[in-house]
């Protein structure tokens, strides 16, 4: 029996779902209307192109102070400080925040085993992104999608306007999930095609046997506002099965026998449980949102209380 | 240690099967999974901290292994020796005689016997050695030493038990004589205890052990038989029964008896614990047939309870009494009724032999007497010289042989004799009353005759004035005319040889044994004796121009009695049953047998734990 035929046959393990989002909805016309009120919330203030809803490191004018600066002739009067004049006897020029538009980022892990869980965690992920990418589109924010395996397979240029949230849906709903994983050559890509910096919202379930460290510092070295959204199916933390197996990865159809008792399986959910771990202490070192959720996690929740909570939006 | 079966040793072959059917790939579930990344670490890890992983994983084989072992160590049979010595000579004397033949333990004393000795052989180490002998009226080897267990087995599954006396005394000897100079040898008994007095046995130099068997002295049996012509009826025959109760309790018993199968007589009996009773049933007809007198009772011992005898027609025995005058002899040969007496004068007396019986009172005449049974009364018969020619004065009665036919029932304690012979008779005689210095009463049980002897004068005793002269008397005719007559009333004890005389036109003769098997017995010498004589019951012999028929009983009141023995007495020593001394290997395949059994539960624990281990 062929590991094409086992994969097909195996009608209780994961990654018998579709691989691809195309036969759900995304998203509900009601649930939309509840994005309405949500905002990305943004930690870093970024220089952006244009006048968005957001803070830019431009100093224009608007009504929020940002700094001091020498008179010089020419300046508009209106804005010279008189009461540090009195005090200093010099002239000082106001200056203030420039709002601009802001780039958010989603990349989406389509690796193969992406495509496990109930439900499929790559269609998981889609939702997620389209929910996050609706709110950003609403508050005039830039999108752009890339699908990654081990390089950018998928690309979605820039999004901007409300008017362009089903052009995002149907981008989402055409990810397919094959191939192997390796974001570092990913976010290499990424980050050299994308040189300013912004938010980034990564949705994978970071099994990558390169690790997600050389990934993720792309991010770091660049200024880039992350936020992780680890995405694993139940089982994967949670499995149940135990006796003579032979485990099959999906992604490099590599096979490992292996006898599960349950003294394994207690090691195992604690390997997960550090792995877990360790990706949201470097997050939290390095200054990264992260939330992990598993895709029995209620879609709602997730979206209007669990991210609320961990401060991705607002 | 050392294996009792080390072909089995042979199947340790097996061990790599089981390894290679373990190394056989598992059958595994298939199962798609995300990614190993996690399991991979899992592993790792799981491997890294949990000791003896490696050995753990295999332990399931291990166990196998080590199962497999056992097992097949366990059918090697291995043993450890438990006796000192080695290369050890051992001498195994089965009692065969009746009383063994008592089922008071379910089976048979024999079938007991026989199965501890197969224990002893089986017992037996590397270097040892064993001989086989049965003991019963005759004593024989069944198989001589030999270290071969087989052979030693197939021996014994051939003896069988009889219904004869046994003799332990004649056993022991010779198994004393068959050991070697350097042989450590031992003697091992197998007995109930009742093969006869031997505390005056000599010392003997092997070590000596007994092995009991029995439990019960549950038996009531017929101890002797007679038939005598009845003194009050002349056309009667009387047939003497003595019966003992061996058993401790009160028995009620029919006894019977038949004539040919056919009931003639029956009297209930009863019986205190230890009591003896002589019955008389009296026949009168003149039919000849077997007589069977039988206990209607079941005991542990079914050999003593019945007894046979023939009844022969009543013939006259024609006696000539060659004397000058004796009232009291003459009476007493008239008491049989079948005895028809001619006297004559010593003058008168030729060498007639169409008598029975030639009574020679104070005569002895100058030619030889010929093949007539005859009896000599303070004479000799010419072939007998007394050259000395004295007399004994008031000779002392030491003892008389009480077992011989002529003594039966005979007390000579209150003979007193004034005057007798003082003669050293030939060999061929055989001493009966013996005094101090010659005997008074004496036989010569010939070939081809039959002589009595007493050796003083009738008159210068008070023997005719006791009841044991008329006995005497009686028992002398009977046993003078018992070989020469063939049809007659003939009975021995099992064990006894039958002669058997052959005329010049007879080749052979069948002996039928009371089982019906038939033996041919073919001239060689004159007699020749049929031995095969061990069980109850009646022997035809068929053959010549007539039939005769010899009923063989136990009638031993040794054999009935089969109170068990707990130890037995050898010269000075007691030997008591205690079989643990015997024993010269100790099987530990139990303990392996055990140890298995132990680990099959271990391995079933740790098959259906394994997901836990």
């Amino acid at each position: 029996m062929s590991i094409t035929d086992i994969k097909n046959q195996n009608s209780e393990g994961p990654g018998t779902e579709a691989s691809s989002a195309q036969n759900e909805a995304l998203l509900e016309p009601e649930f939309l209307k509840k994005l309405d009120q949500l905002n990305i919330l943004s930690r870093k203030v970024f220089k952006g192109r244009m006048k968005g809803e957001r803070r830019s490191k431009k100093k224009g004018s608007s009504v929020e102070f940002a700094d001091y600066r020498n008179y010089i002739i020419g300046d508009d009067l209106r804005y010279l400080d008189w009461n540090a004049y009195a005090r200093l006897e010099k002239l000082f020029l106001k200056l203030f925040m420039e709002e601009e538009d802001l780039d958010v980022h989603f990349i989406v892990d389509c690796s193969k085993s992406m495509s496990f869980g109930k439900p499929n965690k790559l269609v998981y992920s889609a939702k997620i992104a389209a929910a996050l990418g609706y709110i950003a589109l609403s508050n005039y924010d830039r999108i752009i999608i890339s699908g990654v395996t081990d390089r950018i397979r998928n690309y979605q240029p820039s999004l901007r306007g409300k008017n362009q949230v089903f052009s995002m849906f149907n981008f989402l709903k055409g990810l397919k999930s094959e191939g192997e994983t390796n974001l570092t050559s990913a976010c290499r890509e990424f980050v050299i095609r994308h040189k300013r910096p912004g938010v980034v919202i990564i949705l994978s379930d970071f099994l990558d046997p390169g690790g997600f460290e050389p990934a993720l510092k792309h991010f770091v070295a660049r200024q880039f506002d992350c936020f992780i959204m680890h995405i694993l199916d139940r089982e994967e933390l949670d499995p149940q099965t135990v006796g003579d197996l032979r485990l099959i990865d999906s992604e490099t159809n590599t096979m490992k026998e292996v006898s599960i008792t349950e003294a394994l399986l207690k090691r195992y959910k604690a390997t997960a449980a550090a792995f877990c771990m360790e990706i949201e202490d470097y997050s939290l070192k390095h200054g990264m949102h992260y939330l992990r959720t598993t895709t029995d996690t209620p879609f709602e929740d997730l979206i209007l209380r669990y991210l609320k909570k961990a401060g991705f939006v607002v | 240690m050392s294996f009792l079966n080390l072909a089995a040793l042979g199947l340790l072959g097996l061990l790599p099967v089981i390894v290679i059917l373990y190394l056989l790939k598992l059958k595994r579930k298939p199962l798609v999974i995300s990614s190993h990344l996690l399991w991979k670490k899992a592993i790792e890890d799981y491997t890294a901290n949990t000791p003896f992983q490696k050995l753990r994983k295999n332990l399931l084989l291990l166990i196998q292994l080590i199962l497999l072992t056992l097992l097949i160590l366990g059918l090697a049979r291995p043993m450890i020796k438990t006796a000192e010595g080695e290369n050890k000579s051992r001498v195994i004397i089965i009692d065969a005689s009746a009383s063994m033949n008592a089922n008071d333990t379910g089976v048979s004393r024999f079938e007991s016997a026989k199965k501890k000795a197969e224990e002893l052989i089986r017992d037996m180490g590397s270097g040892d050695k064993s001989m086989l002998i049965v003991s019963a009226a005759q004593t024989t080897v069944r198989q001589g030493f030999t270290d071969s267990k087989s052979e030693l087995l197939r021996a014994l599954e051939k003896i069988k038990s009889t219904d004869t006396s046994g003799d332990l005394r004649e056993a022991l000897t010779l198994a004393v004589s068959l050991f070697d100079e350097n042989d450590d040898g031992e003697i091992v008994i197998i007995s109930d205890g009742g093969g006869g007095d031997i505390s005056d046995f000599a010392d003997v130099n092997y070590p000596l052990h007994y092995i009991p068997v029995g439990v019960n002295s549950d038996n009531v049996g017929i101890t002797g038989i007679d038939i005598r012509s009845s003194f009050q009826n002349p056309d009667a025959r009387q047939i003497f029964i003595s019966i003992e109760n061996f058993s401790e309790r009160e028995e009620e018993i029919t006894l019977e008896m038949k004539l040919n199968n056919r009931l003639i007589d029956a009297r209930l009996l009863k019986f205190a614990p230890g009591q003896r009773i002589s019955e008389i049933f009296e026949y009168s007809g003149n039919e000849e047939g077997i007589i069977k007198v039988s206990l209607d009772h079941y005991d542990s011992l079914e050999q003593d309870n019945t007894v046979y005898s023939y009844m022969t027609p009543r013939n006259d025995i024609n006696i000539l009494l060659v004397s000058t005058g004796n009232y009291f002899l003459e009476r007493c040969l008239m008491l049989d009724p079948r005895v028809r007496v001619s006297k004559i004068s010593p003058a008168e007396y030729t060498a007639r032999g169409d008598y029975d019986i030639v009574v020679f009172d104070g005569f002895t005449p100058d030619f030889p007497v010929g093949q007539t049974p005859a009896v000599f009364i303070n004479c000799l018969p010419q072939e007998v010289t007394d050259e000395s020619r004295s007399v004994l004065e008031y000779p002392t009665i030491l003892d008389w042989d009480r077992s011989h036919p002529i003594m039966r029932f005979i007390d000579m304690s209150d003979v007193m004799v004034a005057e007798a012979k003082n003669v050293s008779l030939p060999p061929v005689w055989t001493p009966i009353v013996n005094s101090v210095k010659a005997p008074l009463v004496a036989v010569m049980d010939g070939l081809e005759h039959r002589w009595a002897y007493i050796g003083f004068e009738l008159y210068n005793s008070n023997w005719t004035l006791r009841v044991s002269f008329p006995i005497f008397i009686a028992n002398a005719i009977k046993w003078l005319t018992e070989p020469q007559s063939k049809a007659e009333y003939t009975q021995i004890i099992t064990g006894t040889p039958i002669p058997i005389y052959f005329d010049d036109e007879t080749e052979k003769y069948t002996v039928i044994d009371p089982h019906l098997n038939r033996h041919e017995v073919l001239f060689q010498g004159n007699p020749t004796f049929f031995t095969k004589t061990d069980f109850v019951g009646s022997y035809k012999i068929e053959g010549g121009d007539a039939t005769r028929t010899i009923a063989a009983n136990l009638t031993s009141e040794r054999e009935s009695n089969i109170d068990p023995k707990p130890e037995v007495k050898i010269g000075a020593a007691s030997i008591s049953g205690d079989t643990d001394k015997i024993k010269r290997i100790k099987e530990i395949w139990p303990w392996l047998a055990w140890a298995a059994l132990a680990l099959l539960v271990f391995e079933w624990y740790v098959y259906h734990r394994r997901r836990f281990l």
